[in-house]
């Protein structure tokens, strides 16, 4: 089994340089080093993915996953199963297979307003917990992509 | 007592009167069409693979050797229990388990049946090192498969399950005059 050998001294060595980058300009290559031995470690494992699918796929059409024993590999499609063609709204709707969503936002603007003049905020508004975390962005990978995970409903077995 | 997943399941529902029916074998009415939808495509796989020894074409074309369908296993589990598996179709150390309905395979994958399966053939020395858990959606006609390898912390899981949930049930089934 090939050795991987983690310099876990030069590792702290680049955090606790990347970690002064707000005094010292030079210290953003220590981050960007960092960054690409991530990038290099993600691509590894982005193509184990892509084998273990494509593996799974050959052995037999359909596949979704592999479980072991600390570990689960899921092929899947995500996000909501179904949706609906607007111009059946109505039937749909009427025949149940649609319900109604609705969905209240705080008008933030009104609820300042309202503390302002009164001092206090309007009962039942609550601030939220907004903690402050830096994030690193790359020029490059500047568009997020969003991960919705399905609901899992487990129906009753047979024997 | 004898212990299945589907009793240990039917009762961490809530489902006490299905429970007994289950226990004692009762010809309950039949919860829903799909139930009995799985249980005819169930038997129909069954039959099918004990005469050719084959999968039928709307499952995955996995290829079986010497396949056995429909085995029931009984083991010793401690003093209370027994634990009760029917293997759909065992194949030397490879398990099919068998699914229908609308939850896919990763889905049910997520349960603790097969890891109830892996206690079971531990325990009758049967030596399966996976299962692959193929699902059927007899809706839309589809199929998919996952793989569950054999492991310590998967029985671990259904020893547990076992040991947690099988006192309760042992208890009220014993309250209740049905042991």
């Amino acid at each position: 089994m090939p050795q991987i050998i983690i310099n876990t001294e030069e590792l702290v060595h680049l955090e606790r340089e990347g970690e002064t980058f707000i005094f010292r300009p030079q210290a953003e290559q220590s981050i960007l080093d960092l960054l690409a031995l991530r990038d290099t470690i993600d691509a590894h494992i982005e193509r184990i993915k892509e084998q273990i699918a494509r593996a799974g796929v050959e052995l037999a059409p359909n596949f979704r996953g592999v479980t072991g024993q600390d570990l689960k590999a899921i092929y899947r499609v995500w996000g909501e199963k179904f949706t609906y063609d607007l111009g059946f709204k109505e039937p749909l709707y009427a025949q149940g297979f649609l319900k109604p969503s609705t969905v209240y936002k705080v008008d933030a603007k009104k609820v300042e307003e309202y503390c302002e003049k009164n001092g206090v905020c309007p009962e039942g508004i609550v601030s939220k917990d907004r903690t402050k975390k830096l994030s690193f962005v790359l020029p490059k990978h500047e568009k997020n992509a969003a991960l919705l995970q399905p609901a899992i409903n487990v129906d009753e077995g047979k024997d | 007592m004898r212990l299945s997943y589907s009793l240990l399941s039917t009762w961490m529902k809530g489902k006490t009167d299905e429970a007994v029916s289950l226990y004692l074998r009762l010809n309950a009415p039949s919860s829903s069409t799909a139930i009995t939808q799985g249980k005819d495509i169930h038997e129909s796989v069954g039959a099918f693979v004990k005469e050719r020894s084959c999968l039928p074409d709307f499952l995955p074309p996995f290829a079986l050797h010497s396949p056995e369908s429909e085995k029931e296993v009984v083991v010793s589990f401690n003093e209370m229990f027994t634990i009760k598996g029917v293997f759909d179709i065992l194949d030397g150390n490879v398990l099919y388990e068998l699914k229908t309905g609308l939850h896919d395979s990763c889905e049910w994958s997520s349960t603790l049946q097969v890891p109830f399966y892996f206690l079971i053939s531990k325990i009758a020395s049967i030596p399966i090192d996976r299962c692959y858990l193929i699902h059927f959606n007899q809706y839309e006609k589809t199929n998919d498969w996952c793989l569950l390898w054999n492991n310590q912390t998967a029985i671990n899981r259904a020893i547990n399950l076992i040991e947690s949930v099988g006192p309760e049930i042992y208890t009220y089934f014993d309250s209740q005059g049905l042991l």
